[in-house]
């Protein structure tokens, strides 16, 4: 079946369907499923139903009530997406709403993201700031603190979690760290982070740090700085 | 009957894996979601995995993934068909059936020699029951019929084939996994099988050959 382009330049609305290219550069609704090649909003979209494109570049702001499926996901604007979205490489400029799953290869995120369930993901790179409801479950985890953080639980192989400088007035006014309930993984290192739970084979604790407790396997190091409630090896 | 459950702790020290593994195999696939059972105990939220089940996961996937990619292993732990399909001659020679199971079900369904692997499942399970003795050649025919008429609508979910018998007559049900099933009195449950496990051992003989 061969793909026609939707242009919605101005305001206007379609059905879903297959299309080659979606644009919506002015106020666009679409009703129902989509699968699409190329997805570019620099308007407002609704689009009601889930929605599949190779690849989405949202700069405007974008509401998807289904689910997202693509390979690339650009969010440079306002996304808000009520299912899931599976992608394999996920950049994050601007703020991005997922009421359901991330799973993807790669997640960076350099603005906001708010994942009420779970994310998870080959590489996880941020530094910007972003609550996840659920468990980061990510072979190499990557946080340069710029703002909140926070995840119920964080999982994986190595979890880093710096504090990129930053000026006195930001760290005076915004709270910068992150916060979890439990971080496992192999190697940890991690700054300004208040945990209940961190355990690991070589975990080391960084300046700022509030953990209550921390379990170990080969080798434990702490920064004088942090707060260590116990720490025993297993 | 209740799962023994065993905690995320225990499991580790017990099979010599560390946490990054079992989140990989997680992200993988190789360890169902549902697994994961969340409970609150006295020092905060802890998960805890059923026993039995994860523990001859776990050795599986340490024997196996020398020789396959975790991908692969993703696949064959998956409740999804596998993409192939077996020669009759093959079937009988590899012993993946009985030849009972394999004349019955030509007889029904009319001679055929390539088989998919839906087919495979439907023979296997056939030959599982008929191996017990839980159930005759006779009845054999219904768990055909439902598997044809209703497996595909499970998608790959989990489900369970069900058994019943009352007063001699044999009723053949797919029930979603995890629901419970209270029957009355003078009907008795015959069989209990778990699907998805017979989909992987299906899966593990047709990769062995």
């Amino acid at each position: 079946m061969e793909r026609k382009d939707l242009v919605i330049s101005g305001s206007g609305s379609a059905s879903g369907g297959r299309y080659d290219l979606i644009k919506i550069s002015g106020t666009g609704k679409i009703h129902g499923d989509t699968d699409c090649n190329d997805m570019a909003i620099y308007g407002i979209a609704t689009m009601e139903g889930n929605v599949k494109a190779k690849a989405a570049h949202i700069s405007g702001k974008a509401r998807i009530t289904g689910s997202l499926k693509t390979e690339q996901a650009k969010i440079h604007g306002n996304a808000r997406i009520n299912g899931d979205l599976q992608c394999k490489q996920l950049d994050c400029h601007g703020r991005a709403n997922v009421d359901g799953n991330v799973s993807a290869d790669e997640v960076h995120i350099h603005g906001e993201a708010v994942i009420k369930g779970d994310c998870d993901a080959e590489q996880f790179h941020a530094r910007g700031e972003f609550s996840i409801g659920g468990l980061l479950n990510a072979g190499t985890i990557q946080i340069k603190l710029g703002g909140h953080c926070q995840a119920k639980e964080i999982g994986g192989e190595r979890i880093e979690v710096k504090q990129q400088g930053m000026t006195f007035l930001k760290k005076l006014l915004f709270h910068v760290g992150l916060t979890a309930e439990s971080i496992e993984g192999d190697e940890i290192y991690l700054e300004h982070t208040s945990a209940k739970a961190v355990r690991g084979n070589r975990v080391v604790i960084g300046p700022g740090c509030d953990i209550e407790i921390v379990e170990y396997q080969d080798e434990f190091q702490c920064d004088p700085g942090a707060k260590v409630g116990m720490y025993k090896k297993v | 009957m209740k799962e023994e459950l065993i905690s995320k702790k225990e499991l580790l020290e017990q099979t010599g894996i560390s946490y990054g593994q079992l989140y990989r195999w997680k992200r993988k696939k190789l360890i169902p979601e549902e697994w994961f059972i969340r409970k609150s105990t006295f020092t905060g939220q802890e998960t805890f995995f059923p026993k039995e089940k994860i523990l001859a996961r776990i050795e599986k996937i340490k024997q196996m993934k020398d020789d396959l990619s975790l991908d692969e292993l993703a696949n064959m732990f998956s409740p999804n068909p596998a993409a192939v399909t077996l020669h009759r001659d093959e079937v009988v020679k590899r012993n993946i059936v009985s030849k009972m199971a394999l004349q019955f079900y030509i007889e029904q369904k009319g001679e055929q020699h390539i088989f998919s692997f839906a087919e495979l499942l439907q023979l296997y399970i056939l030959d599982q029951l008929l191996q017990t003795g839980e159930i005759s050649l006779e009845e054999g025919k219904c768990v055909f019929d439902v598997f044809e008429k209703h497996y595909a609508s499970f998608q790959g979910r989990s489900c369970e084939l069900l058994f019943l018998r009352k007063m001699g007559i044999a009723i053949c049900l797919l029930v979603a996994n995890g629901n419970d099933v209270y029957v009355e009195e003078k009907a008795k449950i015959i069989v209990r099988l778990h699907v998805p496990t017979c989909v992987e051992q299906l899966k593990l003989m047709v990769s062995e050959g």
